[in-house]
């Protein structure tokens, strides 16, 4: 039992040592990429910004008409990029573009970056200091 | 019925949670009253959260094309098993402009010249940047005195991040 109180307390302190991040109190994005096949003029480049901009989860996009290039940020919990190419398909041929990894060069982190930010999204959970900050 | 030990416990373990948020409490209610900041003129989190979003857009787009200036630093982005790079670029960008223009909570990340080190950046990559950023603020309707403002507050931070 005093283990536990002990190990509960560490924790609760752990969590509020310090204030929360401003960005714990918005949703986390990932950014997605599309290349469009045949020709782009303004007016389609345009009709294509508008559709992605509308779909549920999309928080911002971009159309660079003249490189055929979609960049797209979206809340992985609500759409997926899959998703995302599905729905175009009917008005527009594109394909998910993605630049091939690079070498790994150099250390790497031994804790794998989901076991991060699941840390982080513990700790702001457990940050009672958040419940008196008005963002 | 409790014994004194869990007594004492529980009421150790409550006064240590109202120690941490008294403290939070405390430092709120003394702020004084100031002028409305430029973190609430612009919106507050989802303003700042749009703008930035729309940013990451734009960066990315720009290195899709023939001539960009940001292929070389922002390339990684894009690439395969990266989106917790994007993830961190984008909750740091957050903070920080939160924070220069005024927000409730502060920066917690590297220093720009630590976070640069390394890199390179030039001039015209960091000129390019900075109008992506322009962009991304005029699509979300940020208005132009409150761009200028924003960029002003963020243009010092131009020789903490070129030729690092």
């Amino acid at each position: 039992m005093r283990l536990g109180l002990g190990g509960l307390m560490a924790l609760l302190l752990w969590a509020n040592w310090q204030e929360p991040n401003l960005h714990d109190y918005s949703a986390p994005i990932s950014v997605g990429a599309l290349r469009v096949a045949g020709s782009l003029p303004a007016t389609e480049a345009a009709k294509l910004h508008t559709q992605l901009i509308q779909m549920p989860g999309i928080t911002a996009c971009t159309v660079q008409a003249g490189a055929h290039a979609v960049a797209y940020t979206y809340r992985p919990d609500e759409i997926t990029p899959a998703q995302v190419q599905q729905q175009l398909a009917p008005a527009f041929r594109v394909q998910t573009y993605e630049a091939p990894a690079a070498p790994v060069m150099g250390p790497q982190c031994p804790v794998p970056q989901g076991y991060i930010m699941a840390l982080e999204k513990l700790r702001f959970a457990l940050n009672l200091r958040r419940l008196f900050i008005a963002v | 019925m409790l014994t004194s030990t869990r007594k004492f416990s529980l009421a150790l373990l409550l006064a240590t949670s109202l120690l941490g948020t008294l403290g939070a409490c405390k430092k709120n209610a003394e702020a004084p009253v100031a002028a409305t900041s430029l973190y609430e003129r612009l919106g507050g989190l989802p303003a700042v959260t749009a703008v930035v979003d729309q940013f990451i857009a734009n960066v990315v787009a720009e290195t899709m094309t023939s001539n960009s200036k940001l292929k070389r630093t922002f390339d990684p982005l894009v690439q395969s098993g990266n989106s917790y790079r994007v993830a961190s670029l984008r909750n740091h960008l957050i903070d920080q402009i939160g924070q220069a223009t005024g927000g409730p909570l502060v920066y917690k990340g590297l220093s720009m010249p630590a976070a640069h080190k390394g890199m390179n950046i030039s001039e015209v990559e960091f000129n390019a940047l900075v109008a992506e950023l322009g962009k991304a603020m005029t699509s979300k309707g940020v208005p132009a005195n409150q761009q200028t403002e924003v960029v002003n507050i963020l243009a010092p931070l131009k020789s903490s991040i070129v030729a690092q």
